[in-house]
């Protein structure tokens, strides 16, 4: 939802379908877009290093240290975000919901067993 | 306790200071008594969760339709009672399927709610920051050692109410009194999910400042940061993330 606010804030065209990874060509308007997703998914798929790091170095060719770091960052947040939300079991917030609906039809997160609202 | 971790210049790595720096504090408060665990039980929840992915019990379990139905014992590397390794382990290895019951069996089991709270502040923040040296390449740091041998506070905030979530939190609008600090008027429901043990709260949020942005900066929907990425590349990293691992908050 965040992202689809920012690339909205930004004019930027978005498409979903990146977050569910189907398509590694969506938001081409934002910079290294693909080699973020790619880096920021074997990181939560707990890839091996020998794997990783192909992504991470991929993501360095094209952009740069400072981005990768930052990248890490922010992948790791997430990592820590997801647990606490799950962890105390955390409705939406009212405004986020309403957003969320129609962000879910999007995504056609449905069709994920696990996925709950 | 100095800074003498995460010295990332001494490993001939370019990180932002800010994010060894709040990683050091984070270090220190881990390593003293918190709210409900001790300095040494501290440490040691932060170790179990180093665990929990190379644990065969878990790994079953996270595979299996019904996890309830395969029992078994936990691969521990601490003295920590079963019920505390095995909360610590499924924060970590198998989260989504976190339920109501599920917390309301650990109370029964002797995890209390607000010390669950505090377990799931150490372990994820941990976590988070372990992850950081995973996705750079980096071996984790070694944990600190107990900083005090103080009873834990066992300070419990008053205004703490139920309704949200599976635990006690504070309302909205009920940052006041001592927890004045933590936020202003109203904020989101994740940023009150672990209010129950307020440090907890401040721990995490220091954290996510340096690996994301602060909270302020998330609700005003900030675009312009000190950091080499716009706001909407930082997006395409949260959502892949979430959606991997099926959390769609």
């Amino acid at each position: 939802m965040m992202l689809r606010l920012s690339v909205n804030h930004d004019e930027t065209s978005s498409d979903m379908d990146l977050i569910t990874g189907e398509s590694r060509d969506a938001l081409k308007d934002v910079p290294f877009s693909a080699e973020l997703a790619a880096f920021a998914e074997s990181i939560a798929k707990r890839d091996e290093e020998d794997v990783l790091s192909i992504f991470r170095k991929s993501l360095a060719a094209a952009s740069s240290q400072e981005v990768v770091v930052d990248a890490a960052a922010v992948a790791a947040n997430f990592q820590r975000m997801v647990r606490i939300a799950d962890s105390t079991g955390i409705p939406l917030d009212s405004p986020q919901r309403t957003f969320s609906e129609k962000v879910w039809n999007e995504l056609k997160l449905d069709r994920m067993s696990r996925a709950h609202k | 306790m100095g800074d003498t971790f995460f010295d990332y210049a001494a490993r001939d790595i370019e990180i932002r200071s800010d994010l060894a720096g709040c990683f050091n504090v984070y270090w220190r408060q881990l390593s003293a008594a918190g709210t409900w665990f001790t300095a040494s039980e501290r440490i040691a929840i932060a170790a179990e969760s180093r665990a929990a992915f190379d644990c065969a019990l878990c790994l079953r379990r996270k595979n299996a339709l019904s996890p309830n139905s395969i029992t078994g014992t936990h691969a521990a590397v601490t003295d920590l009672p079963p019920v505390v390794v095995e909360a610590i382990h499924k924060v970590i290895t198998d989260q989504a399927r976190i339920t109501e019951s599920y917390v309301t069996e650990l109370r029964e089991n002797g995890l209390s709610e607000a010390a669950y709270v505090e377990l799931v502040g150490i372990t994820v923040t941990v976590f988070s920051i372990d992850e950081f040296h995973r996705a750079m390449g980096l071996p984790l740091e070694a944990l600190p050692e107990p900083s005090d041998t103080l009873s834990p506070s066992m300070y419990s905030p008053p205004q703490a109410t139920h309704g949200t979530g599976f635990v006690a939190m504070l309302p909205s609008d009920g940052a006041v009194g001592n927890e004045g600090d933590l936020w202003i008027n109203r904020t989101a429901n994740v940023h009150r999910a672990l209010s129950l043990v307020p440090n907890a709260v401040r721990e995490w949020v220091a954290v996510m400042k340096a690996q994301y942005m602060s909270m302020t900066d998330i609700a005003t929907m900030q675009q312009e940061f000190d950091r080499s990425l716009s706001r909407a590349q930082m997006e395409i990293v949260a959502a892949r993330v979430s959606s991997y691992i099926d959390c769609f908050y």
